[in-house]
């Protein structure tokens, strides 16, 4: 579905070079939820981020059902980017527009009828499970909520693939596992491809299928998540898995102690 | 009483007339000025630095130029678009631009404001430049756009009056000819007084207007 070939990007800021991605190669297949793990600064954001060319990249190929999408004029890439949608840490929703507002937001641009905005919008609040919450505005919901929000916006117009750049990042622990739940549910009813990154390794052995390690610009493994899990090769990948037990020891240990 | 409220009524209502056509022109002159200015910058949508510095400059200095010496330059532009340099109309056309480059940057900043994540997520959902100044800029920036419009109409109030004694009439006019020149002490005061209600009324409206509709 996804195939990435020899994928460069670098940064120049007041003259010093960062080599953000330096040659990435990877397959992502329809169906998976595949998980990018890494340091801060290894360059997830920036990879996911040429996914949908919020950043262009400088070298290679990014392959999107036969279709090179580096390659897309303006239109193309708009049509392109109401099949692939994105969630943020953040969320960013539109303040100054209440929950109804928001899902309805990329099916206006998409020129889409007033009664089949109304129809759709109910029915997206639905499957995220806040309908009735449609005249509220963001700051008055909970992070959770405003997530659910910003992934009914993102599935209003039946993407392929959704985007996730730490979208648990800002969450509870509690939430989390919520959000993750609902997104695993929507990889499995819509057939819906997930690409996310994060920094949780929790995140990525609850939901992910496939995971691939970055260090430094570099994919330094990938595969499906339990065989790469069981035998972990790099570096990064083992520290992440030795503090993810290291947590889990600590809080038995003071769940024992409550 | 009533001599005053005969002088007083038909300048304030030239005041009026000036201030609202001038607020409307430079609004209309300046908006899209100040969009195209947050567009154009090196990290805007459109990215057109140069353009961008270039009206940049011609906006600063625009706004360098002390107003009174604007106006006298440019009475006689008045000739060419109203047909004549004296009286409220004339005024508009002066008044109009010489707000306008304070409406393009009060613009700019109140949209430079905006989130750039929520921009982010409107281009990531596929939105085009024109649907994302409309639907996600000006409405995000609204309390901002809405402050800043009252600063601009309680500086055209201003200004008004100093266009005014130069040939456009109104209240400022009122003064210098009944107050000044005249010695008619209670006229000027009216003036005054008007000048500070009109003001602050305009102020705290703007204010009420740009809380209420703040979701933030
Ligand atoms: N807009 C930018 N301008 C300049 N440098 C950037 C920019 N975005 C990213 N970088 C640099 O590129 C490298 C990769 O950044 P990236 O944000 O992709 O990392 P990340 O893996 O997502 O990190 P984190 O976990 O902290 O989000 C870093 O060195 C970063 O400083
Ligand atoms: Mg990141």
């Amino acid at each position: 579905m996804i195939e990435i070939k020899d994928l460069k990007k670098s940064y120049l800021i007041n003259g010093n070079k960062t080599e953000a991605l330096k040659g990435i190669n990877l397959k992502i297949e329809k169906g998976q939820v595949f998980g990018i793990i890494g340091k801060s600064g290894a360059g997830k954001s920036t990879l996911l981020r040429c996914l949908n060319l919020l950043e262009t990249p400088d070298e290679g190929e990014i392959i999107v059902e036969g279709r090179d999408i580096t390659k897309f004029n303006k239109r193309e890439l708009r049509e392109y980017r109401k099949n692939v949608s994105m969630i943020f840490q953040h969320f960013n929703l539109l303040s100054n527009s209440n929950v109804y507002k928001n899902v309805a937001f990329p099916l206006e641009i998409a020129g889409h009828k007033r009664d089949y905005i109304d129809k759709r919008v109910r029915e997206l609040l639905k499957i995220v499970g806040i309908e009735d919450k449609e005249k509220e505005y963001p700051s008055n919901l909970s992070g959770g909520q405003k997530q659910r929000v910003a992934i009914a916006r993102a599935l209003a117009n039946n993407p392929k693939i959704l985007l996730c750049d730490e979208a648990t990042s800002a969450l509870d622990p509690l939430t989390t596992k919520q959000i993750l739940d609902l997104l695993l549910e929507l990889n499995k009813t819509l057939g819906l491809t997930i690409v996310l990154i994060t920094h949780e390794m929790d995140v990525v052995d609850r939901i992910c299928s496939n995971v691939a390690v970055m260090e430094k610009g570099e994919i330094v493994e990938e595969g499906i998540k339990d065989e790469v899990f069981k035998s972990p090769k790099s570096k990064t990948l083992r520290q992440f898995l030795q503090s993810q037990k290291g947590e889990v020891i600590y809080l038995d240990f003071k769940e024992r102690a409550i | 009483m009533s001599e005053i409220l005969k002088l007083v009524l038909p300048s304030f209502l030239d005041t009026l007339y000036m201030v609202v056509f001038s607020t409307l022109f430079s609004i209309l002159l300046g908006a899209p000025l100040g969009i195209f200015l947050v567009l154009s910058d090196k990290e805007g949508l459109l990215k057109m630095p140069k353009l961008n510095s270039i009206i940049g400059s011609i906006i600063n200095i625009t706004r360098s130029i002390p107003f009174i010496i604007l106006i006298i330059l440019l009475f006689p532009l008045s000739r060419v678009i109203v047909g004549t340099t004296i009286g409220k109309e004339a005024a508009v056309v002066p008044l109009s631009i010489a707000a306008a480059p304070f409406v393009a940057r009060v613009v700019e900043s109140a949209l430079k404001d905006v989130n750039k994540g929520v921009i982010e997520a409107a281009v990531s959902l596929g939105a085009s430049t024109p649907q994302i100044v409309f639907k996600v800029l000006i409405k995000e920036a609204l309390p901002g756009l809405i402050l800043g419009i009252t600063l601009t109409i309680v500086n055209i109030i201003g200004y008004s009056a100093m266009a005014g004694v130069i040939g456009g009439g109104g209240i400022g006019d009122l003064a210098v000819r009944y107050g000044y020149q005249r010695f008619r002490t209670d006229i000027l005061i009216v003036t005054v007084i008007i000048l500070i209600l009109l003001v602050e009324i305009t102020q705290r409206t703007g204010n009420y207007f740009a809380k209420k509709i703040d979701r933030r």
